[in-house]
C-alpha cells in the first residue's frame, strides 16, 4: 500500500510528504467504479477489476496524457506551453508518479517515431525507382543527407526537450524496462549508471536511436554503396553531412564498424576503377575520377590517384575526426589500390599480360612516368596535376605558391604513393630508364629537383636502390668537368692534370689544322660510366663526317691519354646534333634553320647535300650505304621522322615506288599543286625502291626546329622489355636468397623455406613462383631433396 | 661377346646399335620391351646414357653369370619388373630417365617422357592414373613442360605411391613440383 500516515518523523518534509501522499490518493482516486482506491490493494478476488480501467479516467492519468501530448505536439513542431508542460512533469515527480510518467512518455515517442521512420528507405530503389538524389518526398526519405540531417534534428530537439522538461525528474533506476527500449541498450556513451540503466536525459535520445538511427544505419540502408557512395564523392559534403554520418555512427551498436568497413568499400572500388581505367559512373564527384563517361588514359591515373587518396585523408581528418581505426583502413585501402592490377578489361597495353592483382607493377610504371613528365616540364606538369594540391594547401590565402613548394609537394605526394607500392623494383627500373633520358638529353626542367628527389628515395629504400641513379648525376657532374680540362687543354696546348704513364704528353695539333678540320662545328661529349646507365644500341659502323669525326677522334685521344686502360665505347644512338639548313623558300636560301636532331638524322640529312642519282634522291639502302648504319629499322624511323612528321618537320619528301623505275606519289608539301589526279597518301611503311630527297618547298617560320626521332620515345614494346627484365632480375633474386638460406640451414623443411625466403624477399611473390625456383636450383644442383624426407631439402655444397 | 656390339668407332662402348642387335640376338623388340633397360640397368651402364663400357658390361656378366647368348635368354624372365620391390624399382626408374637422355642433355622431351612412362609403368602404377597424367602431358601448352625434368620424373612415381586419392591433396602447403600441383588441378577441373 501506499505511505502510512506517521511513520518517519515529524519535520517539515514529513509533512510534505503527507500532503503529497494525500494528494495523490486524491488524484487517483474517482474513474467509473468507485470501489477503486489507489491504498486498497488488498482487493477481494471477486471485486478486483483491471486498474487499467480506472486509472485511465484519473485525474492523475489525465495530467500524465495530457503532458505526454504536448511532448508529442512539440515534436510535430506545434505550439506549446513550454513552463506549462515543466511545472506538470515538475507536479508528476513530486507526486512520485515519475516513473509512470515517463514509462507513458516513452511508449508514446515509441509509437511516434515508429510512425515516422517506418517506410524510409535509403537504397536508392524507392518504389518508382528514384535515385537516392531525391529529397523527402511525401514523408519518405531517399536522400541520405536529407535523412541525416532529419535524425540530427530529432536528437537535437529530443535532448533539448529532455534538458528542459525532464531535468527536474528524480533519475530512477531500471528505466530499461521502458517500452520503446529494446532489450538491449543501443547507445554508446551517454548512459548513467551500470547495468542497463537510462538515465532521463537519454530517455528520448536513445528512442530515437532505436527508431530512427538502428534500423537505417547499415549496409542495406545509409551504408548501402548507392546511397552512401554520392554523399562521400562530394567534395562539398565533407562537413558537415559526413561528419554527421560519423557522429551518428557512434550513437548505434557497431555503428563506426560499418562506416568503417563501408568506408573501405567506397575507397577500394573508387581506387580500382582509376586503377583499371573504367569509365566513371556518371555524376561521380571529386571521388572518382573526372570526366564523367568514356575511357582514361594512362596519364590520368596518377593524378586521380592522387586526388582519391587526398580527398579520402580530407574524410578522415575532416569527418572522421582522425579516428585511428579509420585511419588504419584508408591506407590498407591505398595499398590495395596501389597494388591492384588492370584486372581483365582495360588492360595497360604496357603491362605485358598481366592478369588480376600484378603487385603493383601496372601502378609503379604510371608513377615513374607521372614523375618523368613532371621533371620533363615542371610549369605544364604542374598545371596539369594541380588537383593533388586540392585541399592540401595549407593556407588557402597565402596566394601562389612558389616553385620550392610545389616541388616539395609534388614529391612528397608522389612518394606517400610510392611507399605503399610493393613492386618498387619496377619503379626504380622505370624511373632509372626516364632520368637517364632526361639528363642526357638536357630534359630536366631543374637537376636540383631531381636530386631532392632522388635522396628521398634513397632515405626511403636505402642506398643500394638509388645507387645507380646517384652514379648517373656524379657522371654528369664528371663530365662537365672533363669538358672543362679538355677546353683548358686544347687552348694551353699541353695536358692539364696528371698525365698518363705512356711517357709522351699528347701534343693537341695546332690550331690552324683544327679550323679547316672542325669546318665551324663544335662537340660536347658527356663520358658515362657503364653500369649506371640503361645500355642502349650501338652503331658501330656509323660513318661521321669529316668534321665530326675530326672532333671524335681528337677526344678520343685525349681521354684516354688521361685514362690509362678504359675502354671507350661511343654511344651514337644518344648523340644529338644542331645542322644548320638553308631551304630555297626561306629568305631565298639565305636565312638558314637550325635543325635539333639526332645524330643518326643528322648524317642522314647530310646525305642529301647532293641530290643522288640523277637528282631522283636516293633510297633507304643507299642512305644505308652512306652512313654506315646498318640497322635497316633504324634507318626507316629515322626517314619516317624527315619526311612523314609533323607539318613543319618534313625536310624531306618521300616519294613512293613500286619498283626501281616507277613513280608514284610523292610527299612534298601541300603547296605542289594538284589538279591533275587525287594524290594517294604516301606510305608510312618504307620499301626498297621508295626514293627520298630535299624537299625544296620547305618552309617554316621557326628559326629552330626539333624533330624528334621517334626510337627515343617509349614505345609499349620497350615498357614490355622494362618489365621482363625486372620480372628476370626477380627470379635471380629469389634464386640468391633460397642458396643463401639453405647454405645457412644446411637442411631445412619445405614449409621454413617458404617462410624464409618470402621474408627475405623485398617484391611479392607467391609459393608457386618460389617452388619454380627451387626447383630450378635442384635441377642445377645447388640443392637436393632428401632421400627420406619429401618434404625436406639439403644444401649442396 | 662384347665385340659383336661394341661400336665401329671404338671398341670399348656399346651403343645403340650395338645395343638394338644385341636384343635381335635376344629375340627381343629394343623399342618395346622394357627387359633390354632392365637388363642393362642390372648390368650397371651409369657411366653415360644410351651406351654401355666394356667394364660394365664384364661386371655385369659375371654379376648374371651370363657370358652367352643362351645364357642371357635363360635369364629373360626374370628380367620382369614385378619382381622389383619399391626401393629398387625405384631405382630402376630413375635409370630409366637417366639413360634414355642424349648426349649432354640433362632432361627429356615430353613425348619420349609419355611414351617411357607408359612402358615402364604398365602394370606397376594405377592405369588411371598413369592415363591421365600422360593426358595432361600430352594437353598441357606450357613451354617450360615441354621438356621434363629427372626431378619431377621421380617426384612422379613418389607422388603415385604417396598420393592414392588426389582429394587428399593439399596444394597449398605441398612440396611436391609445380608440375604435380597442375596435374592435380587440371584432375579437379575435370571432375567438375
Amino acid at each position: 500500500g501506499g505511505r502510512g500516515i506517521g511513520g518517519g518523523g515529524g519535520g517539515p518534509m514529513g509533512l510534505w510528504d503527507v500532503g503529497m501522499a494525500c494528494l495523490r490518493r486524491h488524484m487517483t482516486a474517482g474513474g467509473s467504479d468507485s470501489s477503486a482506491d489507489a491504498d486498497a490493494m488488498d482487493v477481494d478476488a471477486e471485486d478486483a477489476k483491471p486498474a487499467a480501467v480506472d486509472a485511465s479516467s484519473t485525474v492523475l492519468s489525465t495530467l500524465i496524457r495530457h503532458t505526454v501530448s504536448s511532448f508529442l505536439l512539440e515534436l510535430d513542431s506545434l505550439e506549446v506551453d513550454a513552463s506549462l508542460v515543466r511545472n506538470c512533469v515538475r507536479v508528476l515527480s513530486d507526486l512520485d508518479a515519475s516513473l509512470e510518467f515517463l514509462t507513458e512518455l516513452s511508449g508514446g515517442a515509441a509509437a511516434y517515431f515508429h510512425r515516422e521512420g517506418q517506410g524510409w528507405s535509403l537504397d536508392g530503389n524507392g518504389a518508382d525507382g528514384d535515385g537516392p538524389g531525391n529529397g523527402k518526398r511525401g514523408g519518405r526519405l531517399t536522400d541520405l543527407s536529407a535523412y541525416l540531417k532529419r535524425v540530427d534534428g530529432r536528437l537535437r530537439q529530443v535532448n533539448g526537450m529532455a534538458s528542459y522538461y525532464l531535468a527536474g525528474t528524480a533519475s530512477s533506476a531500471s528505466l530499461a524496462s521502458l517500452p520503446g527500449l529494446t532489450g538491449q541498450s543501443p547507445v554508446k556513451g551517454g548512459a548513467a549508471g551500470a547495468g542497463g540503466s537510462v538515465s532521463h536525459s537519454r530517455l528520448l535520445s536513445s528512442i530515437v536511436e532505436t527508431y530512427l538511427l538502428a534500423p537505417h544505419f547499415t549496409e542495406v540502408g545509409a551504408l548501402h554503396p548507392a546511397a552512401l557512395h554520392p554523399l562521400l564523392d562530394d567534395e562539398s559534403r565533407v562537413v558537415p553531412d559526413c561528419r554527421r554520418l560519423y557522429q551518428l555512427g557512434r550513437r548505434v551498436e557497431g555503428g563506426l564498424d560499418r562506416l568503417r568497413g563501408a568506408f573501405g568499400r567506397y575507397g577500394r572500388e573508387r581506387g580500382l576503377a582509376i586503377v583499371r581505367m573504367r569509365p566513371a559512373s556518371a555524376g561521380a564527384g571529386a571521388g572518382a575520377t573526372p570526366g564523367a563517361a568514356g575511357k582514361q588514359d594512362n596519364r590520368s591515373v596518377i593524378p586521380s590517384l592522387l586526388r582519391l587518396k587526398s580527398h579520402l585523408e580530407d574524410l578522415h581528418r575532416r569527418a572522421f575526426g582522425n579516428d585511428e581505426h579509420f585511419g588504419r583502413t584508408l591506407r590498407s585501402v591505398l595499398e590495395d589500390v596501389a597494388n591492384a592490377g588492370p584486372g581483365e578489361k582495360g588492360q595497360s597495353p604496357s603491362v605485358s599480360g598481366q592478369q588480376g592483382g600484378d603487385g603493383g607493377r601496372l601502378v609503379a610504371e604510371l608513377l615513374a612516368k607521372h614523375v618523368d613528365l613532371r621533371f620533363k616540364n615542371a610549369r605544364a606538369a604542374a598545371s596539369a596535376s594541380s588537383g593533388s594540391v586540392g585541399a592540401l594547401s595549407a593556407d588557402p590565402t597565402a596566394g601562389l605558391s612558389t616553385a620550392a613548394d610545389d616541388a616539395a609537394l609534388f614529391q612528397s605526394s608522389v612518394l606517400s604513393l610510392f611507399r605503399h607500392l610493393h613492386s618498387k623494383d619496377v619503379f626504380e627500373a622505370f624511373y632509372k630508364r626516364d632520368l637517364a633520358k632526361r639528363l642526357l638529353l638536357g630534359r630536366s626542367s631543374s637537376v636540383d629537383d631531381e636530386r631532392a628527389f632522388v635522396s628521398e628515395l634513397k632515405a626511403e629504400c636505402g642506398g643500394g636502390y638509388t645507387a645507380k641513379m646517384e652514379g648517373m648525376f656524379k657522371d654528369v657532374e664528371l663530365s662537365r668537368d672533363v669538358m672543362g680540362n679538355y677546353a683548358a687543354y686544347l687552348n694551353s696546348g699541353k695536358m692539364a692534370g696528371a698525365g698518363g704513364s705512356s711517357g709522351e704528353p699528347v701534343k693537341p695539333p695546332p690550331p690552324s689544322e683544327d679550323a679547316a678540320a672542325a669546318n665551324g662545328t663544335e662537340m660536347d661529349v658527356q663520358v658515362l660510366t657503364t653500369g649506371y646507365w640503361p645500355v642502349y644500341p650501338t652503331h658501330p659502323s656509323l660513318i661521321l663526317p669529316p668534321s665530326l669525326e675530326f672532333h671524335r677522334s681528337r677526344f678520343e685521344t685525349y681521354y684516354k691519354s688521361k685514362h690509362q686502360g678504359r675502354r671507350v665505347a661511343w654511344q651514337h644512338a644518344l648523340g644529338n646534333c644542331v645542322v644548320r639548313a638553308r631551304f630555297p623558300k626561306i629568305g631565298g636560301g639565305n636565312s638558314p634553320r637550325e635543325l635539333v636532331v639526332s645524330l643518326c638524322q643528322a648524317l642522314v640529312l647530310l646525305c642529301f647535300n647532293d641530290d643522288g642519282d640523277n637528282g631522283e634522291g636516293y633510297t633507304i639502302l643507299n642512305v644505308m650505304r652512306k652512313t654506315g648504319l646498318e640497322d635497316r629499322g633504324e634507318a626507316e624511323r629515322v626517314l619516317q621522322s624527315l619526311s612523314l612528321g609533323r607539318d613543319g618537320t618534313r625536310v624531306l619528301t618521300k616519294m613512293d615506288r613500286n619498283g626501281p623505275n616507277d613513280a608514284s606519289t610523292s610527299s612534298s608539301a601541300s603547296s605542289v599543286p594538284s589538279k591533275s589526279k587525287k594524290p594517294r597518301k604516301i606510305r608510312r611503311s618504307v620499301s626498297d625502291h621508295d626514293t627520298f630527297n630535299y624537299n625544296t618547298s620547305f618552309t617554316s617560320s621557326n628559326r629552330r626546329i626539333r624533330i624528334t626521332n621517334i626510337t627515343l620515345r617509349a614505345t609499349p614494346a620497350d615498357n614490355a622489355k622494362t618489365h621482363a627484365s625486372v620480372a628476370r632480375d626477380r627470379l635471380y633474386l629469389v634464386d640468391a636468397a633460397v642458396v643463401r638460406i639453405m647454405k645457412a640451414r644446411k637442411t631445412l623443411d619445405h614449409r621454413g623455406l617458404m617462410a624464409e625466403t618470402m621474408n627475405q624477399l623485398k617484391f611479392p611473390a607467391t609459393a608457386g613462383d618460389i617452388k619454380k625456383r627451387i626447383e630450378s636450383l635442384i635441377e642445377r644442383e645447388y640443392v637436393e631433396r632428401d632421400a627420406n624426407d619429401r618434404n625436406r631439402y639439403n644444401y649442396l655444397a | 661377346m662384347f665385340a659383336d656390339i661394341s661400336d665401329d668407332d671404338d671398341p670399348h662402348v656399346a651403343g645403340m646399335e650395338g645395343i638394338s642387335k644385341f636384343c635381335e640376338d635376344l629375340g627381343i623388340d629394343p623399342l618395346e620391351d622394357i627387359r633390354i633397360l632392365v637388363l642393362l640397368w642390372k648390368m650397371g651402364a651409369n657411366d653415360k646414357p644410351a651406351q654401355i663400357n666394356k667394364l660394365e658390361w664384364q661386371q655385369g656378366c659375371e654379376k648374371l653369370q651370363a657370358d652367352s647368348i643362351e645364357k642371357f635368354r635363360k635369364i629373360l624372365p626374370s628380367l620382369d619388373t614385378g619382381f622389383l620391390d619399391r626401393t629398387e624399382f625405384k631405382d630402376f626408374f630413375k635409370f630409366c630417365f637417366q639413360f634414355n637422355r642424349q648426349g649432354t642433355h640433362r632432361t627429356l622431351d615430353k613425348d619420349l617422357i609419355i611414351a617411357l612412362l607408359q612402358m615402364v609403368l604398365k602394370g606397376r602404377v594405377a592405369d588411371e592414373r598413369l592415363n591421365t597424367f600422360s593426358d595432361f602431358l600430352g594437353q598441357s601448352k606450357d613451354e617450360t613442360y615441354s621438356r621434363i625434368t629427372l626431378d619431377q620424373w621421380t617426384s612422379f612415381l613418389d607422388f603415385c605411391y604417396e598420393v592414392e586419392d588426389i582429394a587428399d591433396y593439399d596444394e597449398a602447403t605441398s612440396a611436391w613440383p609445380v608440375l604435380i600441383d597442375e596435374y592435380v588441378e587440371y584432375m579437379e577441373k575435370l571432375q567438375r
